[in-house]
């Protein structure tokens, strides 16, 4: 019986600062086995429990599509114990990965459909794992228009922004950038993620929104993509929670009697509706 | 083998002891023993130690399968994982039995397999714990005050997670096989068994009756599962507010599994430990961002009620709870899950 609680050893082959406030990092690894790859089979949507031997594990997101090969991507915002030492951790350090947990954004349901990808501040790193998902080469003609609304605080605390500016290039989707307040080298947008929202109206018919960020930005992005006209069942959020095992045993993470951790951690709008709001 | 009214068999109580050797040449043999008055499992080396009558052990037996600690791997410097890959649980020769199970204990366990063992992935450590200990248990004749097992879906003679179950009549035992586990123990001690008769049935139907009697039906637990519906009800800002949030309820049920996983280093490595955790404390699902889905009692002790009572139903189609009474026995405040039960019960 292979054992769940035993992470696969994986080198930091690079570390990439995202924002400027430095409590943002992407950690480019790789397995040091070649065949934890294939144990690591994973999709869009999914996590891993980071191990730094003697902190401890968090759950983190995959923020690398599995057609990116060679390399996992997680973007670490300093917060508690786990996170500070991954934030210390060096270039050939060696942390461990217990994974892919948890299910997936609906990729076989999102085929054939416009997908409009909402995603604020820190919580934009699963999202950004679907979009280079879905607008790889082979993907892009299985899914129709694509629309991505993404937006920080601030300028400087966007995450991914070298590839926020070339997505926004692409003819073959729509990206729109936004910031709460922006600086004086600012020519972008301003404004909240829900008002673009609303200003832009995407497509309904046959769309699927995936939303992830904060849970003010949530709170009003819901309504407007009511408003819209959206369905309950075409909304699909991330959410996350304080875990431990990751494999719906420990028993911390449930919303009533779903695991985000092994039910979750995308949950569509509908199903949510069904569920005490406790997180 | 003697295999009559589906696979009940007779061992007179002067064959008791010859029983209990012939187990123990190839079980090593745990159960409540007369050196600490029936408090705790311990190991059992004769049958004069062996301690039969006795009100519910202080203690369940889920650590046996899910210890309060355990390792499980251990790390050097390097950050290399030294121990834990092949999932070295300490290894066993000899398969154990837990003899004397109360019925409600087992019926625990059983619920602990559903979660750890039959949901995907299996935990290894419980899993091969598991694998090497069979359970006889014995039916219960002399309930405490605190137990309501028949309130929650179980019951003095329930067969859930029992290899074996034994009902005391007089002068015999009648010893009911439930498992294949159960008729192999059987077998290796089929010369001591005989047929069962009628009468034999009546006296242990009689007995059932007589300790059901002894245990009153205080609630329907498939009404109270459904009263829980109702997550915002305003019951809750009321029934907390006696809880000190100490926890010992989740420590002593036989069925709360919720564990802990932390570093611990020392000068050469370190080893990563699952622990025992409460859903009564607020660091439980304190989130590192400060946010805390359950920030007060209201709400931790409305997540316990309702996993045992709602979710697990949902889950796997039991209640999460025996009626063993412990919570009960134990709570410093006296705040008694019945009357709790009963209070939302008769909430409109």
């Amino acid at each position: 019986m292979s054992n769940p609680y035993v992470p696969m050893p994986a080198k930091i082959d690079d570390i990439i600062i995202e924002n400027e406030a430095r409590d943002i990092k992407t950690l480019k690894v790789s397995f040091t086995d070649k065949d934890d790859w294939k144990r690591f089979a994973f999709m869009p949507g999914q996590f891993a429990e980071i191990s730094i031997f003697g902190a401890g594990e968090c759950p983190i997101g995959i923020a690398s599509s599995p057609t990116e090969k060679g390399y996992l991507l997680f973007t670490v915002k300093r917060a508690g114990l786990v996170t500070m030492q991954l934030h210390r951790a060096e270039r050939g350090e060696i942390i461990g990965l217990r994974g892919p947990l948890g299910n997936t954004y609906p990729l076989h349901k999102m085929e054939g459909h416009n997908i409009l990808i909402i995603g604020g501040g820190f919580a934009f790193t699963t999202l950004r794992a679907a979009i280079k998902y879905i607008i790889e080469e082979n993907n892009r003609k299985r899914f129709d228009d694509i629309t991505v609304i993404y937006g920080a605080r601030t300028p400087g605390e966007l995450i991914y922004k070298k590839e926020l500016w070339e997505w926004e290039k692409r003819r073959d989707m729509k990206t729109y950038i936004t910031v709460d307040r922006g600086d004086k080298d600012w020519k972008r947008r301003e404004g909240f993620v829900p008002s673009v929202l609303k200003e832009i109206s995407p497509r309904v018919n046959e769309t699927i929104a995936l939303v992830c960020g904060p849970p003010i930005m949530i709170k009003f992005t819901l309504p407007v993509l009511d408003e819209l006209g959206f369905m309950p069942e075409s909304i699909f959020l991330s959410l996350e929670m304080r875990m431990k095992c990751g494999i719906g045993k420990c028993g911390r993470c449930n919303i009533g009697h779903k695991y985000v951790c092994k039910d979750g951690p995308v949950f569509s709008f509908a199903e949510l509706q069904e569920l005490p709001s406790e997180y | 083998m003697v295999k009559e009214r589906r696979g009940s068999v007779i061992l007179d109580k002067k064959d008791f002891e010859n029983f209990f050797s012939l187990l123990a040449e190839k079980y090593t043999i745990f159960g409540p023993s007369q050196d600490d008055n029936g408090d705790a499992f311990t190991k059992i080396d004769s049958p004069q130690s062996l301690k039969l009558h006795y009100k519910n052990t202080h203690l369940s037996l889920k650590s046996y399968f899910f210890p309060q600690t355990e390792t499980l791997l251990t790390f050097d410097n390097h950050m290399k994982i030294t121990k834990g890959k092949e999932n070295e649980t300490e290894e066993q020769t000899k398969c154990s039995i837990l003899f004397g199970v109360r019925p409600c204990d087992a019926t625990a366990i059983y619920f602990l397999d559903k979660v750890f063992q039959e949901s995907s992935p299996p935990d290894p450590y419980y899993v091969k714990r598991r694998s090497v200990t069979r359970i006889i248990s014995f039916a219960c004749t002399d309930p405490s005050s605190t137990c309501f097992c028949t309130s929650v879906a179980c019951g003095p003679d329930s067969e859930k997670g029992s290899d074996i179950i034994f009902f005391e009549l007089d002068g015999h035992y009648l010893v009911k096989q439930i498992t294949q586990e159960g008729e192999e123990i059987l077998e290796g001690v089929k010369e001591l068994l005989k047929p069962v008769t009628d009468k034999h049935i009546e006296e242990k139907d009689r007995s059932m009756v007589a300790a059901r009697h002894k245990l009153r039906k205080i609630f329907e637990v498939s009404n109270f599962v459904k009263k829980l519906e109702n997550f915002e009800a305003p019951y809750w800002e009321k029934l907390h507010q006696k809880c000190l949030g100490c926890g010992i309820c989740t420590y002593m049920c036989p069925t709360c599994h919720c564990f802990d996983m932390t570093d611990e280093v020392t000068g050469s490595g370190g080893r990563r430990v699952r622990t025992w955790d409460s859903c009564m404390f607020p660091l439980f699902t304190l989130h590192a961002s400060g946010h805390n889905p359950r920030p007060t009692q209201k709400e931790r002790m409305r997540q316990r009620l309702m996993h045992k009572f709602n979710y697990a139903p949902k889950i796997f189609g039991e209640v999460f709870c025996v009626g063993c009474g412990r919570c009960v026995v134990h709570c410093p405040v006296n705040l008694d899950l019945r009357s709790v039960v009963q209070q939302i019960m008769e909430e409109q």
